[in-house]
């Protein structure tokens, strides 16, 4: 029974969220074989068309609802001169009807009626006192406030506009609408706002349940924002009465769209910067499914924790809340957006973050200034410019330019454009090596960071930017690779010049030089790429991830003695690092050559230092697999080697490999294992032939490193299974070194 | 310490008959509390289950930072007594109209004479038992969600399970019950 029972919801589940057209086909499939079980399902799929409200409320709040019909609210009754036609909601803070005004026009109504218990004297007041400002109020996303009083009973009552709408969050997912879609509606929602306060006028309750969507005739959303007005009425009891009741009321409520000022229970304080922070709440929650404060959790705590947490806790960024929820969580969040969850954290990091956390500043001096700025902003966004949440940045300011041409792609020339993509490429390919998934990111956005200098610059000196972009262009239309290179050399070295008016920091200046230098290593020039490269860690002397760059480089380059000295300086200063990638590099660059000037035990420590401590990082592994082995193999422990090697051979980073088969044909070779010598010899070759294949030259990214690398050890090895001595043929019997 | 929280410190070390002693007392504390609220408060005074029980909470354990495992015993012990507490209103009721018992019963005031629902209740009850035998989980889920008047949110807290989850066992559930008593 068990297993059926955990069968039927399954399926159960699944049917109801795929097209009715398609679940015969569905439950064919599912329950094949298994009458009974089709026959329950189908039963089960009819009630749940019938289902309505059943259930949905509490057994005890039933009970409490014949208990209002009773004292005179129901549908039916006169309530002054609105005739109550039918229910239509309940929330913490009353019941709402549809009505019919009677007298001076005939119209339908939203009646609400606020649960009893409260001063209906002073709550018609503050509301009167509004009065004439809320009449003032006219706008497509508001819904108007008519009218206020008291019933016969003593409940006071507010008229308003009848919307027939869903909550917003509730329309959204209903609607599985995209980010995008529900900014557009948020921005709506803040020009309500906006417009509201322009009048004078302060919602104080803005949430989800207050904001209907309806669709216009055209079909477009029109979200409506109701209660204004009705908050301020009634909020001066529940802010101030600190009765235990009254503070778990306020837990079961609202106490998620709380700000700080109204958690310090200083009603004084309200002002338009309080709904400024609830519209947060609200885009927070829009985005990401869920409220920055976890309600529950703050039920948990008791009132004087929530008002607390509320006011002095940091919400987490959105971005970085969908990366800790739970796994069917985060489906559920993506399905409702129509996004994937690594593009919707994507989307989500940086100006959404930004804008977002900006609405929610504790210090509201620090929150958007009006409504209106926070919608600019999102509209701004949502068109690749500037947003202003973001902290003042020339750099970011210039990813946006970067973001926007490309779009258009008018003014941005294609070099610049295949500099930004070689740069993010070249970036991310070496932060995978380097540290992996961890450093990726960092990377990224160092790589954005250097993109939007080559825009800037581009913008700047749009003159001869754009002169040189296009005469590279057409130079490499007319197959005049070599001018079109120097053309773009050129443009490159606007960006280093001295007397520019925004001077590059040394960071990005090495990242640039090191970008130059593979563009130019890609082109075979490589004593102007070794100098660049050599060039950037005068600059970026920690830029570790370059070392076996710089070193690979000096040794294409046939100069011995620079090869020596800079490894002699690493190993000097990082002998006895424990970081795992520079232990890495440093050991590697030292191990490309055999006659090395420096300790080889210590060297083999670095390279422990990397598998050992690196262990866990399964991207990087590979690399420092194949450090090992280099190690073992200058070490003379041959067989160690082979298996180091190998394991990075096996492991699916295909940029190990070349690299790794040259070490494992010359520890095969020396294990006397010379067919074995051979063939992998060969499958090295033919992962990096001895003159650069056109997909490498062409690659922005690192493949030119990756066949650098391999080339190195791969020539090595040749001396040994193919010498050029007129004995090649007969390497059974040459001596196993040379 | 309360007695209470002597009580969830016995469940939590495994105490068997600690459960009922909770019921118990959980039960003598609602029934208490709401009884209270209706004869000072204004007529048509609005009783959220979920209120109730949060009061009786903080009436029996106080705010001391219990553990989370607490609050998850403490809401399944509040769900079966407000569950007994209505079902036994509504038989009692019931029983009353056909003329068997005039006894003073605690909830009248709570709910005047509306017999549909109370049929529904009690049908519900029923199918609910039938369920609990098939669907442990999604029961139990009933009785916090219907008897208790928790949310979605807090539900999968009290069952552990992810919101996504709660909210598919509760259209299941729904929709299996009433095919039952429809049905039945």
């Amino acid at each position: 029974m068990t297993t059926n029972s955990g069968r039927d919801i399954e399926i159960f589940t699944e049917a109801i969220q795929i097209p009715v057209e398609e679940r015969t086909a569905f439950l064919d499939q599912a329950c094949a074989g298994d009458g009974r079980l089709r026959q329950k399902i189908e039963a089960l799929l009819r009630s749940n068309e019938r289902t309505g409200g059943f259930l949905e409320q509490p057994a005890a709040t039933i009970g409490e609802m014949r208990g209002k019909a009773v004292t005179g609210e129901k549908p039916g009754e006169l309530v002054d001169r609105y005739k109550l036609l039918q229910q239509i909601g309940e929330g913490g803070c009353g019941v709402v009807f549809v009505a019919e005004q009677q007298t001076p026009v005939l119209r339908r109504v939203a009646l609400k009626l606020i649960k009893p218990g409260m001063d209906s004297k002073s709550v018609i007041a503050r509301f009167e006192a509004e009065r004439q400002a809320l009449a003032l109020m006219d706008h497509p996303n508001i819904a108007r406030v008519f009218d206020a009083g008291a019933t016969k009973s003593g409940r006071p009552y507010f008229v308003m506009e009848l919307v027939e709408g869903v909550k917003i969050t509730d329309y959204c997912d209903q609607h599985s609408l995209p980010i995008g879609a529900r900014l557009e509606l948020f921005i709506q929602v803040c020009d309500a706002i906006q417009h509201a306060h322009q009048k004078g006028i302060i919602h104080r309750d803005i949430k989800p349940s207050n904001i209907l969507v309806t669709t216009a005739p055209d079909g477009k959303p029109v979200p409506k924002v109701i209660d204004f007005g009705i908050a301020k009425a009634t909020a001066g009891q529940q802010l101030t009465d600190k009765t235990i009741f009254t503070a778990h009321e306020m837990l079961i409520g609202t106490p998620a769209y709380m700000s700080p000022e109204q958690a310090a229970l200083a009603s004084t304080e309200v002002d338009t910067r309080t709904d400024i922070y609830s519209l947060g709440v609200l885009l927070y929650e829009l985005l990401t499914g869920a409220t920055p404060f976890n309600a529950r959790e703050l039920l948990k705590s008791g009132f004087d924790e929530v008002r607390r947490v509320v006011r002095e806790q940091e919400p987490v960024r959105p971005s970085t809340r969908l990366s800790t929820i739970s796994r069917a969580d985060l489906t559920e969040v993506c399905q409702y957006r129509h996004s994937e969850p690594s593009a919707l954290i994507r989307q989500f990091r940086g100006d959404l973050d930004w804008i977002v956390m900006m609405a929610l500043e504790k210090d509201r001096t620090r929150r958007y200034k009006t409504a209106n700025g926070l919608a600019l902003d999102v509209q701004r966004f949502l068109a690749d410019e500037t947003v202003l949440a973001r902290p003042s940045s020339k750099l970011y300011k210039l990813q946006k330019l970067v973001l926007r041409n490309r779009l258009v792609s008018t003014t941005i020339g294609t070099v610049a454009v295949l500099l930004v993509a070689g740069v993010i490429l070249l970036s991310a390919a070496l932060a995978r090596e380097r540290e992996a998934h961890r450093q990726a990111d960092k990377d990224k956005q160092k790589a954005e960071q250097v993109m939007r200098f080559v825009v800037q610059m581009a913008d700047n000196n749009e003159n001869i930017m754009s002169t040189l972009r296009h005469l590279a262009d057409i130079a490499q239309a007319d197959g005049k690779v070599a001018e079109s290179e120097r053309m773009r050399s050129q443009a490159l070295s606007l960006f280093g010049k001295p007397d520019r008016s925004d001077p590059l920091n040394p960071d990005e200046l090495g990242s640039l030089l090191a970008l130059k230098a593979g563009i130019e290593a890609r082109h075979g020039q490589w004593e102007q790429a070794a100098a660049d490269a050599a060039q950037s860690l005068d600059y970026q002397p920690r830029g570790s991830f370059r070392y076996t760059m710089v070193a690979a480089l000096y040794l294409k380059i046939g100069n011995r003695s620079a090869y020596e000295q800079f490894c002699k300086k690493l190993f000097l200063e990082f002998h006895d690092t424990d970081n795992i990638f520079v232990a890495d590099q440093v050991a590697k660059a030292c191990l490309f050559l055999p006659a090395s000037q420096v300790d080889l035990n210590e060297i083999g420590r670095l390279a422990d230092t990397a598998v050992t401590l690196g262990v866990r990082d399964e991207g990087a592994m590979p690399f420092f697999s194949v450090c090992k082995g280099l190690s073992e193999y200058r070490l003379g422990h041959f067989a160690q080697a082979a298996e180091w090697v190998q394991k990075a051979i096996n492991s699916p980073r295909k940029d190990a490999h070349p690299h790794a088969y040259g070490i494992l044909a010359l520890a095969f070779w020396q294990l006397g294992k010379k067919d074995d010598a051979r063939a992998m010899f060969a499958a090295g070759e033919k992962l990096a032939p001895r003159v650069m294949p056109a997909s490498v030259a062409e690659d922005p990214g690192t493949a030119w490193l990756v066949w650098l690398f391999a080339r190195i050890q791969l020539d090595e090895a040749e001396a040994l299974v193919n010498p050029p001595s007129p004995a090649a043929d007969n390497s059974n019997s040459q001596p196993q070194a040379r | 310490m309360s007695d209470a929280t002597v009580i969830l410190a016995a469940i939590d070390a495994g105490d068997s008959k600690a459960a009922d002693a909770l019921l118990v007392l959980v039960y003598d504390e609602l029934r208490r509390l709401a009884a209270s609220k209706l004869a000072h408060e204004a007529p048509g005074q609005t009783l959220q289950p979920t209120a109730l029980v949060h009061e009786a909470w903080l009436r029996l354990v106080g705010d001391h930072s219990p553990s989370f495992k607490d609050r998850e015993h403490f809401f399944r012990a509040s769900a079966e007594a407000m569950r007994r507490i209505l079902i036994d209103r509504a038989r009692r009721k019931l029983t009353k109209r056909h003329g068997g018992d005039h006894q003073r019963v605690d909830f009248e005031g709570l709910d005047p004479a509306a017999p549909a629902l109370d049929d529904q209740l009690l049908a519900v009850n029923d199918a609910l038992d039938k369920f609990a035998v098939e669907h442990p989980v999604q029961a139990e889920m009933v009785k916090l969600r219907y008897f208790a008047g928790l949310t979605n949110e807090e539900v999968s807290e009290v069952l552990g399970i992810s919101v996504s989850t709660a909210k598919n066992y509760w259209t299941f559930s729904r929709a299996w019950l009433l095919n039952e008593i429809e049905s039945g």
